[in-house]
């Protein structure tokens, strides 16, 4: 029994929450993967569909119940909208009572809604079951999501293909909002960051150099280096970070980085940069890529080389070229399909 | 005629002038940057990096942020245990950070889930080839290329584990297979261009290397590896503009500086080595290749101050414990003496070049050599004989060794020394026409061995018909055995012009032989006024000297006493002529006691 446990047995002992969700199970054993949340499937009674609660786990620090509350918030704020992950309920709030060592505390368990995905994109890499169109489509919606957060001055922070949800209909949508912050507006919810916000194996070196403590926008360039590592994981299955950030890089990084003051980091970083991209190579896709169309791979290495280049001043960022970018993938594998059909429709006459 | 084939000052300023071990040929531009592209050969194999952790403040970030990487990692395959793309990816993170032995059971356990997955395979083949267990590694590619026949890495990676083990031979022939399965690999042309560089088939390396930067324009690597093949080939205009675009690309790519650096200064234009080296080194502080490169650059550029500087720096980096920094300390030391010597320092340069020959006596030659020099330009002939008896006692066939011994013994006035440490010379280099000339010169004027000096001087000038000094000399050997005719036929075959006057000397003594005393005398005052111009004194009082040594004897021939004791007079009158004076007052003695006994008339 995980420390987890007894959260996830208070929650499913419930038959009924706020009077609306019924019969709410773990999604998994652990009640998903989540460090600061537990994840349950119920089911929307008013209106007669299952759904996803998502349980803040009580105790948490206060930076997690914030980054909680600002999740539920960014959801709102894009209710309705395409390709991102639609809020069916609001924060809400449940007090259960645990029991621990014979004595009985009562907690208040934080809650919100969202529909219900079939899986993640992770695990759709895992499967193996996309072919390369089926990547690009996904990756057009991954971006299309961004582009939307992004429009309205919001950084995710945190991509990665494991945040994106595969749908019931086979749609894509973000989700996993916690790290979401409005870069235009509203504050930092720490003063500064010992370590950069999301999964290190999708952050690129300046977020890693802490450079968004004194230039929060920086964020939405470190987004589009974490589109790129996503769209390397879909071609080849393999986790960029890794591969990219060698030991001697993130000593190079650190050693320069470390001692510098908040307010020179930009400057300071933007000497180091240089060097750092010249020094650690991007892989090329065709290294780790087996089973992609040779007739796409080059254009793809090229995209997901634009969005993840390591220095960030020359990092693509312009949407409307990454989209142009997939539609002409997509274009040249539709007609590549198009061509080999009617040679084996010829074929077989 | 001939004064001598250079003098003494001339050559002892030619050992400094191209300095005997300019800046260690092993760590010079174009072959560092020849090593480097076999590590990028390796780097196919090596995206683990292993480097050590420096012990500095923000270890434990690094540390925590690696560890973070690796635990997110470890966290899907605890949610996630099926999945072969987890484990497969916790073992690129393990493997990333040298955990070898964890890498390799996180690959396993992948394959254990799913034998063909790609990831896995490809990254267990890496890791044994990064490991050297190349038998291992050949085995995973095999099986990689059987699952994925039109995979080209499979096959590239093949052909470099090949070449790693040094069969060139198979790995030639791996890396074509690749070309054929994917003629736009850029990977797969620099890898069979490297190969080819390797097995010495220069011009196909290019070939393939101008393919590969066709097909990746924005490698700087490939750029590079095109410059070091157009160095082989000694296209070095070529090897220019490859180097610069490769750092164009790359713009503090190390070996790009180093090459382009030793480029320019072998192209006589060290100001553009300094200019392009000197920012570098700024930014790049600790890189003491181009340090050193930048010394040779200021060296060429006659700023020897601050190539002293540049020396200096790279050697207080040196551990002087360390044995295996040896031959580094004494050919730095060596160098900063020899620019102490050019700044006229050279009780300093001798102090110095005496460090250097204590850190390596038995490796490093130059030391012998320069000391050699700086006592024969103290005229310590003495001292010059000692150190370089001891040189040649641990190179005795040092080619450079034996012709400065020849300078002391010519010090001394020992001209048998000379001799035979100028036969020594030619016997251990055949390749130095100097070493022609001087003996020549050695035979026939102070030995008076005139076949043995034709001998010398005409194998010389089989060899080097251009040579300034062989051809000047077998002229002048023809002529002092009175063979006019064939002194007229090579002096008129050689069109270059007079360098310091010892050309117009032998023409004047040609006329003098076919008995043109005026125009005689004025090639001779031609060849005395070039020699002033050159600044060279003693020369130009040797070419007075001699001319009225040749009068004298003209006359002689002519049975014409008066004029010729008259001349004789005139010759012993001029003083200040050095080491020919002494020759040519002792031929003078010897002609004027044949006229009072009557033997020469």
């Amino acid at each position: 029994m995980t420390d987890r446990e007894p959260f996830l047995q208070l929650i499913e002992r419930r038959t009924l929450i706020d009077n609306r969700f019924s019969q709410p199970q773990r999604i998994d054993s652990n009640g998903g993967g989540g460090v600061f949340s537990l994840i349950f499937k119920a089911t929307d009674t008013t209106r007669n569909c299952p759904v996803v609660l998502k349980f803040m786990i009580p105790m948490s620090n206060a930076y997690r119940l914030a980054c909680f509350e600002r999740e539920s918030q960014v959801l709102s704020q894009f209710a309705g909208q395409r390709d991102i992950i639609e809020l069916v309920a609001p924060q809400g709030e449940i007090v259960e009572e645990l029991t621990a060592s014979g004595i009985k505390i009562p907690i208040s368990l934080k809650y919100y809604a969202v529909e219900l995905a079939a899986c993640d994109v992770r695990k759709k890499i895992d499967s193996n079951t996309w072919n390369t169109q089926n990547k690009l489509l996904c990756f057009r919606a991954m971006c299309r999501a961004v582009q939307r957060l992004h429009t309205n001055g919001i950084a995710h922070r945190d991509l990665k293909p494991g945040n994106f949800l595969v749908m019931l209909d086979g749609s894509v949508k973000m989700s996993d909002l916690g790290t979401a912050r409005d870069v235009a507006g509203a504050p930092s919810l720490l003063p500064s960051y010992a370590s950069p916000p999301g999964d290190i194996r999708y952050t690129p070196p300046e977020m890693i150099a802490l450079l968004h403590d004194e230039m929060p926008e920086i964020a939405l360039r470190a987004d589009f280096f974490s589109l790129g590592a996503i769209l390397f994981e879909l071609i080849t299955g393999a986790v960029l970070g890794p591969i990219v950030f060698s030991r001697q890089y993130l000593n190079d990084l650190l050693t320069h980085m470390g001692a510098v003051p908040t307010g020179r980091r930009k400057h300071t970083f933007d000497q180091l940069v240089p060097s750092i991209a010249n020094t650690n190579k991007l892989p090329h896709l065709r290294n780790y890529g087996s089973n992609t169309e040779a007739s796409v791979l080059e254009q793809l290495d090229e995209l997901y080389r634009s969005l993840s280049m390591l220095d960030y001043r020359s990092r693509l960022r312009d949407f409307n070229r990454i989209f142009w970018k997939i539609e002409s993938c997509l274009l040249v594998l539709r007609n590549e399909e198009k061509y080999n059909r009617s040679r084996l429709a010829k074929g077989t006459k | 005629m001939n004064l001598a084939p250079t003098a003494p000052e001339k050559n002892l300023q030619g050992l400094f002038t191209e300095p005997p071990v300019r800046l260690d040929p092993p760590r010079s531009g174009y072959l560092v940057a020849a090593q480097s592209v076999s590590v990028t050969m390796r780097g196919a194999d090596s995206k683990f990096d292993v480097s050590a952790f420096p012990s500095n403040e923000n270890m434990g970030s690094t540390i925590s942020i690696l560890g973070d990487m690796v635990s997110r990692s470890q966290d899907e395959t605890k949610r996630f245990p099926h999945s072969a793309r987890a484990h497969a990816n916790l073992g690129l993170t393990l493997a990333s950070q040298g955990k070898f032995p964890e890498a390799t059971a996180s690959f396993q356990k992948a394959l254990e889930l799913d034998p063909k997955h790609y990831l896995a395979l490809l990254g267990l083949a890496r890791l044994h080839a990064f490991q050297q267990k190349y038998k291992e590694a050949e085995e995973l590619y095999v099986v990689l290329g059987k699952l994925y026949p039109k995979d080209v890495s499979a096959v590239i990676s093949l052909g470099n584990i090949y070449f790693q083990q040094s069969n060139l031979a198979k790995a030639e022939e791996f890396l074509r297979k690749a070309i054929q399965l994917d003629r736009g690999s850029a990977a797969a042309h620099y890898h069979l261009a490297i190969t080819l560089l390797r097995e010495k088939k220069t011009h196909d390396a290019i070939s393939y290397l101008k393919v590969a930067a066709r097909l990746e324009e924005k490698s700087p690597a490939i750029h590079q590896a095109l410059g070091v093949a157009y160095v082989v080939t000694g296209n070095l205009h070529r090897a220019e503009r490859a180097f610069r675009t490769a750092l164009t690309l790359s713009p503090r790519m190390p070996e790009a500086v180093h090459a382009l650096g030793d480029i320019l200064i072998r192209t006589q234009r060290p100001q553009d080595a300094i200019e392009i080296l000197v920012p570098y080194v700024d930014r790049k502080g600790n890189d003491f290749i181009a340090r050193e490169i930048l010394a040779h650059a200021y060296y060429c550029a006659k700023k020897y101050r601050h190539s002293r500087d540049e020396m200096a720096f790279v050697f207080s980096s040196l551990n002087p414990t360390d044995t295996s920094t040896a031959l580094a300390r004494s050919r730095l030391l060596n160098n900063i003496g020899v620019c102490l010597a050019f700044e006229n320092q050279p009780l300093e340069s001798e102090k110095i070049l005496l460090e250097s020959l204590a850190a390596s006596p038995r490796v490093n030659k130059s030391p012998y050599i320069n000391l050699g020099v700086n006592y024969l330009r103290r005229q310590d002939f003495a001292r010059a004989h000692k150190i370089l008896t001891e040189g040649l006692s641990i190179f005795p066939k040092d080619a450079t060794i034996h012709s400065t011994m020849a300078l002391a013994f010519r010090g001394m006035g020992n001209y048998e020394g000379a001799i035979r440490e100028l036969e020594a010379t030619i016997e251990c280099d055949g390749t130095r026409a100097m070493a022609y000339g001087d003996l020549g010169w050695a035979l026939t004027e102070a030995a008076k061995d005139y076949d043995k000096a034709l001998a010398v001087l005409k194998e010389g000038y089989h060899r080097f018909p251009t040579n300034y000094l062989v051809v000047n000399n077998l002229a002048y050997t023809h002529l002092m055995r009175g063979d006019v005719r064939e002194a007229r036929e090579i002096l008129e075959s050689f069109k270059s012009p007079d360098e310091n006057g010892l050309l117009s000397a032998t023409w004047g003594l040609l006329h003098l032989w076919e008995g043109r005393v005026d125009s005689a005398k004025d090639y001779y005052t031609q060849a005395a006024s070039l020699a002033r111009s050159r600044g060279n004194r003693l020369l130009a009082q040797a070419v007075k000297q001699k001319m009225h040594l040749e009068l004298a004897r003209f006359f002689i021939r002519q049975q014409n006493k008066e004029s010729a004791q008259h001349e004789i007079s005139q010759a012993l009158a001029i003083k200040d002529t050095g080491e020919y004076g002494r020759l040519y007052t002792r031929d003078l003695l010897a002609l004027q006691q044949d006229l009072s006994t009557g033997k020469g008339l």
